[in-house]
């Protein structure tokens, strides 16, 4: 008698009771929400252990990744989506930024998603088999919080975004990266800040972005967005801010 | 000669509706283009936030080094203000689209503002 517990079990029963849909040669993983559409997503890379290249389409999005044992090695590219700088590189366990960035990346991707197709391909030589890749746990919940201390409307670009800060109702909840000199414009400068710009444009409580391009030295920017009662201070990669306000006015 | 300078920039960025040069120690918007919806007022106000969001110069508002770019960002518009350290009471007041193509525009309208500043 198989132990009904077991991880195998509980694969092989589902395997058998699998009746899977194809939509153009490609099988249909999420419709409408279910599965979560992210989730099936991982549940995919999960479930492959032999090199390969896995397809996946997500609604007009087309993307590429490759995957071996269980991780995400690499994604190798994306179509029909916003491009993310971590696409083609070769993904670490090791980098909570990488980690982040792409956990974040395909969050966004997945969200509000009504169909999440797959296609599973031969494998594309990419990388050496050293690079082990992220796991899906550690996608599913990434080490560092840097995706936690960030705004949804940041969530796309997450990978341009070195440091934040997330305040909630005046208390701070969450911060990645260097800090210091961000906790200091949200401690020291920002009541002042946001009570003499009301003064002049009085809309209370309406979402605003500020970005300044050298606040925190010479080409540092920094940027404070409010949110109702969240606020966010964070540091960013200066080349990215028509990305960034692409995000917030999609948002 | 002033006020060329920006219609011509408004012409290269049509999602620009208002640019005005102002004077930052002032608080005074010297020019604007010819064809802004804004009044008066309106433009007094963009001037204001200009000189608050960047600060004196040995005290930023926001940050620890004085800035020569800020980007406000709000639902539907988008202010931008530009100076320069050398010449931090010129600055260059701007309302844009959401749609504007930023790096362009902040590249062409920070040399529209050396032009005036030079030419001043």
């Amino acid at each position: 008698m198989p132990d009904k517990h077991s991880p195998l079990f509980a694969k092989l029963t589902a395997l058998a009771a699998e009746n899977p849909t194809f939509r153009d040669g490609a099988r249909v993983i999420s419709e409408h929400g279910k599965p979560p559409p992210l989730v099936a997503l991982l549940a995919e890379i999960d479930n492959t252990v032999l090199e390969r290249t896995l397809v996946f389409r997500v609604d007009n999005a087309v993307l590429r990744v490759a995957a071996a044992g269980r991780r995400l090695r690499s994604v190798i590219d994306i179509t029909g989506a916003p491009d993310n700088a971590l696409a083609g590189q070769m993904l670490s366990q090791d980098n909570p930024d990488m980690v982040n960035g792409i956990s974040a990346f395909l969050a966004q991707l997945c969200k509000n998603a009504a169909q999440v197709t797959v296609q599973i391909m031969p494998a594309t030589p990419i990388g050496s088999p050293s690079q082990a890749g992220i796991s899906v746990k550690t996608l599913e919940a990434p080490a560092d919080p840097a995706t936690n201390a960030l705004p949804d409307f940041l969530t796309p670009v997450a990978d341009a975004v070195t440091a934040t800060v997330q305040i909630v109702d005046g208390n701070i909840t969450a911060t990645s990266g260097q800090t210091a000199a961000l906790e200091q414009i949200w401690r020291d400068q920002f009541d002042a800040f946001h009570n003499r710009q009301k003064a002049i444009f009085p809309q209370p409580d309406a979402p605003m972005l500020v970005c300044l391009d050298h606040a925190l030295g010479q080409d540092k920017p920094a940027a404070i967005a409010s949110i109702g009662n969240q606020v966010s201070v964070f540091a960013y990669d200066p080349a990215r801010i028509g990305d960034i306000m692409t995000a917030w006015h999609s948002s | 000669m002033t006020m060329p300078h920006l219609d011509n920039l408004q012409d290269q960025h049509p999602a620009c509706e208002t640019l005005a040069f102002a004077d930052l120690s002032t608080r005074m918007v010297l020019v604007s283009n010819t064809t802004t919806p804004l009044t008066r007022e309106g433009l007094d106000a963009l001037c204001a936030e200009a000189a608050m969001t960047f600060g004196p110069d040995d005290k930023p508002a926001l940050g620890n080094t004085p800035s020569e770019t800020v980007i406000i960002a709000t639902a539907g518009q988008i202010r931008i203000y530009l100076r320069t350290i050398a010449a931090p009471q010129d600055a260059l007041c701007c309302v844009c689209a959401p749609d504007v193509d930023m790096a362009a525009f902040v590249s062409d309208a920070r040399a529209c503002l050396k032009k005036i500043s030079d030419a001043g």
